[in-house]
């Protein structure tokens, strides 16, 4: 009976059901691992070091522009510098690969510091002060938000350096 | 728990009134606006600390009769000043570091903020050379 030549259709559909059930399954497991979720914490602490980074761009134009202010302006410019490095301490330096070696490791800052190239000392005074409180409260909010209470005892700090930087700058 | 922290703050903020009336009298004419200005902002600390803690219903502790605090000349007394603001911002820190709770940690954050710029500009007044720190608060 010609019937009993081919697969049956419930065969044919089960077998189909049963490779795409295969298929989804193997594909869970062949796939990678999503990667973990982003710790709340690191994204507070990297915010942090790109405010830090913003501030020395500031401060780096400004000295450019007015080298007569280095004497007051450096020993603000290296407290910032140790802001950076008790964010992000310095790890050892894994080993380079050719690819890393080949590109300088130049940090990319993504916002231009709000401090144009200022005429006047008072300007570029003024400028620094401004962009300092304006890292002081973002500081602030992100040492409410640290869930890691080292964390945000670090941040406060650094809100309070930076809010007592303009006494400097006056 | 808060408590102890918020305690240790309110028995430092009573020491830095009386230090205020210690120092104020020894401060030269320049400076004594500003003290003026920074024991009208430690009373109201104190006062809040003192509310905070009823709230928690803690009986908060009184201010002592007197504190061990002495200024003679103007330069001993922008000293004092600058030392009790930077003790502030050790025992404000603690606070931040001491809770998850937010507005317990707000106000550790605004008090710490305080303290440190107070803490600059008697650095500055009294001429030093490095007028702000990297770190307030971390002793």
């Amino acid at each position: 009976m010609s019937a009993d030549l081919g697969p049956s259709r419930r065969r044919v559909l089960t077998a189909a059901g049963a490779a795409v059930l295969a298929s989804a399954l193997s594909s869970c497991t062949s796939e990678p691992a999503p990667p973990p979720p982003i710790d709340p914490d690191d994204a507070l602490r990297d915010a942090a070091v790109e405010r830090e980074q913003s501030l020395l761009q500031a401060y780096d134009a400004v000295l450019l522009a007015v080298p007569e202010l280095t004497a007051r302006l450096l020993p603000l410019r290296d407290q910032h510098l140790e802001h950076l490095s008790a964010v992000r301490p310095p790890v050892a330096t894994p080993l380079p690969s050719a690819s890393a070696s080949a590109s300088p490791p130049v940090a990319s800052v993504p916002e231009v510091p709000a401090v144009p190239l200022a005429p006047t000392t008072a300007e570029a005074l003024a400028g620094l002060a401004a962009a300092e409180r304006t890292a002081a409260s973002a500081h602030a909010l992100a040492a409410l938000r640290a869930a890691d209470r080292p964390l945000a005892g670090l941040l406060a700090s650094l809100s309070a350096s930076e809010a007592s930087h303009p006494v400097a700058l006056s | 728990m808060s408590e102890p922290l918020l305690a240790t703050l309110l028995a430092a903020e009573h020491a830095a009134v009386y230090g205020y009336g210690v120092l104020g009298a020894r401060l030269e004419e320049v400076s004594r606006a500003a003290a003026r200005t920074a024991v009208v902002s430690h009373r109201s600390r104190r006062d809040q600390l003192v509310a905070l803690l009823r709230s928690f219903d803690v009986v908060p502790e009184p201010a002592l009769p007197a504190y061990d605090v002495d200024a003679r000349t103007p330069a001993q007394a922008l000293a004092l000043a600058t030392r009790l603001e930077d003790g502030l911002s050790v025992r404000w820190r603690d606070l931040v570091v001491g809770t998850d709770d937010r507005s317990l940690r707000e106000l550790g954050v605004a008090g710490l903020q305080e303290t440190a710029v107070r803490a600059a500009q008697w650095r500055l007044l009294a001429g030093d050379q490095q007028v702000t720190l990297a770190l307030p608060g971390v002793a």
